[in-house]
């Protein structure tokens, strides 16, 4: 059984640009990462460009989204399984 | 002479107070480009072998690189080589701005620095004059004293590089400050302090000559404008400090000494956080059109903060309080002190500390428990001046440890006898090794290979053979960038580095590169390090990881219950040594370096570890 909904954890310049720690995001039908990143487009549209590409369905290059915090994926087709959170994160480090 | 050089170092030797013009030959230059292959390179050949780092014949180079000055972004930078107190193998450090400019628009392609003074000097590099003046009224001062004093005194267009209180001193991880700016790891500032050279003022107004100056300025503006693009805009909104709170949500945050890879303080000390809290504005090195710098606000005035300083003075030492790890940065800064190998140490001794292995008396009565940022504060000046415990702790964790035994080995967390920067190993496997068999020690700069774990393109948690050579071509890309030199900050702003880069140096030279010399060129300086090393005593049993990592796995967080074994770890090495075409004993052979056009000094050929500097291209 799946959650209804996904709680998408903003990180780095994500959060600075939303402005907020978190989005609590329905659990999207087709359960892909590319239907959860469609939905985050839609609710938070500050992150369309820097973030998320502009068509909504993709994250720009340099970001990842991960679904226990071990693995991560930039996959728009990766299946969400019944994870409850999901992490929104830059995966370029340095410095 | 190509475009982008001068042909020419210049080698002033304090001792003699002399200093002369040295030719650099073409086929030199274009074999190691510039910065820390050049370093490398006249590094082998101005040191004699086992040379003691603070002995007045060890060299102190500052390298600059023929992109220097042409207007390309992120270009203004100098590396600082030397053999270095910390590790007793090749210490190479970079560092931005101003300095870099000065040095080659004075005319030099490096500088290089032997002997040493009979009493506290600067020395004033003003275009093809050299002069030795007394700094006794400098000694003391921090670096941005002396550079307001020497600018005022000198003039204007003058750049100053100086040593802190740390580096007169001899602490083992002294820093040299330029331009607000630090080259740190490895120590050269206690090298520039036993020559008892307090600053080095340069000053020049030569253009730079390039070969083809208008593609080159519109290769500068199209590199300029990708630089100002997504692709940067980590560093640009939130600076590196952002790294922090990905890091503890991935169980890669080294916390307590490495005991920990999660911080219940990560989200008070974030980039994040401290963005909205904290920052005051940014700023950026000269020639940068990124601006990455955060400045961040104290009680007076204002710090630059780096992810690597946060780490090391905040979750390495168990600090979650903004305040004081933003002061303890500043003060590190003032007192000229490495901040990871500073954070390093401290964690080594609170371990110390809260195991019995170090009492109150021992500590000068300091608490030096983890998280007490108070103790942290009040132990920096010590260090600084090497007063009581900080005569111990100046030594950096590898010797502090084998001074004081009682098993503090354990838990001295250091490779070859550099502090750990952080990225936790045990959860970033690539990086594990990339940490393990770089040439100056543990080190995230010479070897990136923490961006092969990122990219989620292999298992981070496991160990497995490939990663020999990722950890290798990562190390030659990196090679290459710090020899351009180029800011890594502007790596992904490039779609095919090799190729693109190399059209970069052949405008600027007017030499016919390809992407393949490149990857050529950095494979070679790796190799050059590594024969440095290998003549300065290096053995198979100094590539690995402290006995921490080796031993236990990680207790909490989403990495709970991951380790690497010594077992893991040595294939991970064979591999790397394979990839490299080395022997199963990691020494370079015979073949891989002439394969590279390394060859012995006098052209004659005896073993890898006679070679030096002389190159040919085959």
């Amino acid at each position: 059984m799946t959650a209804p909904s996904i709680t998408v954890e903003l990180l780095g310049i994500a959060r600075l640009l939303a402005e907020r720690d978190e989005m609590v995001i329905p659990y999207p039908p087709e359960g892909t990462a590319g239907a959860l990143v469609r939905a985050l487009a839609s609710q938070v549209p500050v992150l369309v460009g820097p973030v998320i590409l502009p068509d909504g369905g993709a994250l720009a290059d340099g970001f990842a989204l991960s679904l226990d915090g071990r693995a991560w994926t930039r996959d728009p087709t990766a299946a969400l399984g019944d994870a409850p959170r999901a992490l929104l994160f830059s995966n370029v480090a340095g410095g | 002479m190509p475009g982008g050089y001068f042909g020419r170092f210049l080698w002033i030797d304090l001792t003699t107070r002399r200093a002369r013009a040295v030719p650099l030959a073409e086929e030199l230059l274009r074999s190691v480009v510039g910065g820390a292959g050049l370093g490398a390179a006249l590094l082998t050949r101005l040191s004699k072998p086992a040379v003691d780092a603070f002995a007045p014949d060890s060299p102190l180079l500052f390298v600059g690189s023929p992109l220097v000055g042409t207007g390309l972004t992120t270009t203004a930078k100098y590396a600082v080589v030397a053999k270095s107190p910390q590790t007793a193998f090749i210490g190479d450090s970079l560092s931005s701005s101003h300095l870099a400019l000065a040095i080659k628009r004075a005319g030099w392609d490096a500088l290089a620095i032997t002997g040493s003074a009979k009493a506290p000097t600067y020395v004033v590099v003003d275009h093809g004059d050299v002069r030795f003046e007394d700094a006794s009224a400098l000694w003391g001062l921090d670096p941005s004293q002396v550079e307001s004093r020497l600018q005022a005194r000198l003039g204007g267009g003058c750049r100053i590089a100086t040593i802190g209180i740390a580096g007169e001193h001899g602490v083992r991880y002294a820093t040299i400050t330029n331009d607000g700016r630090h080259a740190g790891r490895g120590g050269p500032g206690s090298v520039m302090g036993a020559k008892r050279l307090k600053a080095l003022a340069v000053r020049g107004a030569q253009g730079v000559p390039v070969a083809h100056p208008a593609e080159l300025r519109q290769a500068a503006r199209e590199l300029a404008e990708r630089s100002r693009g997504a692709s940067t805009a980590k560093y640009r909104l939130l600076g590196t400090a952002g790294n922090l709170l990905t890091f503890d949500r991935l169980g890669t945050l080294p916390a307590f000494n490495f005991r920990r890879s999660t911080f219940a303080g990560a989200e008070r000390i974030s980039g994040e956080t401290l963005a909205v809290s904290h920052r005051t504005g940014t700023s950026a090195c000269a020639s940068c059109t990124i601006g990455c710098e955060q400045l961040y606000k104290l009680h007076s005035g204002s710090v630059r903060l780096e992810y690597e300083t946060l780490f090391a003075l905040g979750p390495l030492v168990g600090v979650d309080d903004p305040d004081a790890i933003l002061a303890a940065a500043a003060l590190c800064d003032t007192l000229g002190l490495d901040t990871i190998s500073t954070g390093g140490t401290l964690a080594w001794a609170m371990e110390c500390f809260e195991r019995g292995a170090l009492s109150l008396e021992e500590t000068d009565g300091l608490e030096l428990r983890f998280g007490n940022s108070a103790a942290v504060v009040a132990a920096l000046p010590k260090i600084a001046r090497r007063e009581g415990l900080g005569e111990l702790l100046a030594q950096g964790t590898r010797r502090g440890a084998a001074i004081l035994g009682r098993g503090s080995e354990q838990w001295a967390m250091h490779v070859k006898g550099m502090e750990l920067p952080g990225y936790e190993p045990r959860s970033l496997k690539t990086m594990a090794l990339g940490l393990a068999t770089s040439s100056r020690g543990a080190c995230h700069n010479r070897s990136g290979a923490y961006e092969v774990d990122f990219s989620g393109d292999v298992d981070r948690l496991a160990a497995d053979a490939g990663r020999g050579a990722f950890a290798a071509a990562s190390e030659d890309y990196a090679a290459v960038m710090d020899s351009l030199i180029l800011c890594k900050f502007v790596r992904r702003c490039f779609s095919d580095f090799y190729s693109e880069t190399a059209r970069l140096l052949s405008l600027v030279t007017g030499w016919d590169v390809d992407g393949d010399e490149l990857r050529e060129v950095g494979a070679r300086i790796t190799n050059l390090k590594k024969l440095y090393n290998q003549r300065e005593g290096w053995t198979r049993a100094d590539d690995t990881l402290p006995p921490r990592i080796l031993a236990d796995s990680l207790p909490d967080g989403p990495a709970a219950g991951v380790g690497l074994s010594r077992s893991e770890l040595d294939m991970m090495i064979g591999a790397y040594y394979q990839a490299r075409g080395w022997s199963a004993d990691g020494r370079v052979t015979d073949e891989a370096a002439r394969a590279l056009g390394i060859v012995a000094a006098d052209g004659g050929h005896r073993s890898a570890e006679s070679f030096v500097v002389d190159i040919e291209r085959c």
